[in-house]
């Protein structure tokens, strides 16, 4: 005869197996932009949620508030942005309203990709004549490879003082991600020597890490002043300096506006090349290294054509 | 989403939303009287095109500041329309939409090579009302509390140059915090939804914006859609029912 106390144990048993891990457990990344919710995804493995507020078709400077995006926020252990002002028109608001103390500013929950890299662009000056210009520099961080490895570790430090219970494990984890990242990274690099300076045009300046770390040969950007539409008369003078200047591509990501680069394109026959800019707003592991590997094969498809 | 986490995410905007249905409501029917709806925008654009100036003049200027500039703007543009209103009584409203795109292309034009002062307009013309947290629930509260009192404290409020101060100011603080759609959407609708219910129009308007501000607020909670777009939903469809529905007086 089964005894009252087998009973329940037997209930809290099936409860266990049946209901998912506790989510205590896990520690909640709130990331503003998809390519920093898929690189917690590989350093964090299960011991992280990461959520993207933006997703690979939206522009990070600017989103709308969802209830959501606010829940998210006030269950957020870790914030994981690019920084450098990208996010200055939503995240500050965002992050008043959430009311979440451990990842406000200065906090170790507060954690901005470009303030650990070399940042490009770099100026003291705030004139806003010269256009959206971050003063703390470009806030693109991501396209070049070695800022993910320098952007992870400090987010795996970040990770550890969160949960120093899960040190050993997040510590592995890093040393797995930047073994194959070494691996491919030199992989990259040979097929980069095949790119150096081949001659763009960039939509915005998106792409400036990219283009450092590949010595891709930036010609001008479509946008006369950063964050502006271009103008008519700035176009004109790029059609009369594709005619002097050989270019290979006209580069945009899947969010600018194609207006301008096809009005380009259509007049100069420069062909107009989207690259993924970033990852799907749910990446799993792995698509970090394929959003390389795919830019890398579209760049090499366009030097090729040309 | 749990269930209090879910009302502390909605109270402010909730909060909010009410606050600005209760004065709205009334104002509107005033606006609708005259014939001048699009004197809203009109004001509100005013105000956006005097912050953005001060955005191009000074470098982030702090929040007292940017109301400062914005009621100062307001308030010049409250006496040109009573002007208006007093020389030009038939043409009122075809002025008054014209100083509403003067104010917009200007500052279109302010902004050709400002882009961080295209995010203030932005602001203070989308507004987010999820984004409204306590604290600019309690700043802008006695605007309306004032407003509210003035409003059926003495009826000279709602003639003349009172009439346009009064609005001038609320609706500037209005505009920043729900944004110009759900300003135009909460003075306009209730009195349309209500304009044939004499008697009391106004309490009738107050119910019909207060009750579509809470149903967009919490069908974009459960829809987790923006609030301020499902508002303006909810006040169109609530005017639809009342119209089709509500009792009309025997003639």
């Amino acid at each position: 005869m089964l005894t009252r106390t087998s009973v329940i144990g037997a209930v809290v048993l099936a409860a266990e197996l049946l209901s998912p891990p506790p989510a205590a457990a896990q520690l909640n990344v709130f990331a503003c932009e998809p390519e920093w919710a898929a690189l917690a995804r590989e350093l964090g493995g299960d011991r992280i949620e990461a959520f993207s507020a933006t997703g690979s078709q939206q522009d990070p400077h600017h989103i709308r508030a969802r209830p959501s995006l606010i829940a998210k926020v006030r269950r957020a252990d870790l914030l994981f942005c690019s920084g450098g002002g990208l996010e200055v028109g939503w995240l500050p608001l965002l992050l008043r309203r959430g009311g979440r103390t451990v990842i406000q500013p200065g906090k170790t929950g507060h954690l901005m990709a470009i303030e650990h890299v070399e940042v490009l662009e770099r100026t003291s000056s705030t004139d806003r004549s010269l256009g959206d210009v971050h003063p703390e520099g470009n806030p693109h961080a991501h396209l070049d490879p070695k800022n993910i490895v320098r952007i992870g570790e400090e987010f795996t430090r970040r990770l550890i003082a969160t949960s120093p219970n899960s040190t050993a494990y997040f510590t592995a984890r890093k040393e797995a991600f930047l073994k194959g990242w070494g691996q491919k990274l030199n992989e990259w690099n040979r097929r980069a020597q095949h790119l150096a300076g081949m001659p763009v045009i960039v939509h915005h300046k998106s792409w400036s890490y990219l283009i450092r770390w590949l010595k891709l040969r930036e010609i001008a950007t479509l946008e006369a002043k950063p964050g502006i539409p271009p103008t008519t008369q700035h176009l004109e003078s790029l059609l009369k300096l594709s005619r002097t200047t050989p270019v290979s591509a006209i580069i945009v990501t899947p969010f600018d506006s194609t207006k301008p680069a096809d009005w380009l394109s259509a007049k100069s026959g420069i062909p107009v090349l989207t690259l993924p800019f970033t990852v799907s707003r749910d990446a799993s592991p792995g698509d970090l290294a394929k959003l390389f590997e795919t830019t890398l094969t579209l760049l090499e498809s366009a030097h090729a054509r040309r | 989403m749990p269930g209090a986490e879910l009302l502390e995410i909605v109270l402010p905007p909730l909060a909010v939303g009410v606050m600005v249905a209760l004065v709205h409501a009334p104002m509107g029917i005033e606006v609708l009287r005259r014939g001048i709806v699009f004197i809203d925008l009109a004001i509100a654009q005013i105000a956006g095109l005097s912050v953005v100036l001060v955005n191009t003049w000074r470098h982030e200027p702090d929040w007292l500041t940017t109301q400062t500039f914005a009621v100062a703007a307001a308030i010049l543009a409250a006496f040109l329309f009573r002007w208006v209103e007093r020389k030009l009584p038939r043409e009122q409203e075809a002025v008054i939409g014209s100083c509403f795109i003067l104010a917009a292309s200007l500052a279109l034009l302010v902004l050709a090579d400002h882009p961080q002062g295209g995010e203030e307009i932005q602001h203070i013309l989308s507004g987010q009302i999820l984004f409204v947290s306590w604290p600019a629930f309690f700043s802008f509260l006695p605007i309306y509390l004032a407003g509210f009192t003035l409003w059926y404290w003495t009826e000279k409020t709602r003639t003349g140059l009172p009439f346009f101060l009064v609005f001038a100011i609320v609706v500037t603080s209005s505009v920043q915090l729900v944004g110009v759609y759900v300003v135009f959407a909460s003075l306009i609708l209730p009195a349309l939804a209500v304009n044939r219910m004499e008697p009391r129009k106004d309490w009738k308007a107050v119910g019909c914006g207060v009750g579509a501000i809470v149903t967009g607020v919490t069908l974009s909670a459960f829809t987790d859609q923006p609030a301020g777009p499902m508002i303006v939903v909810t006040l169109v469809l609530t005017t639809i029912i009342v119209r089709t529905f509500g009792k009309t007086p025997d003639r």
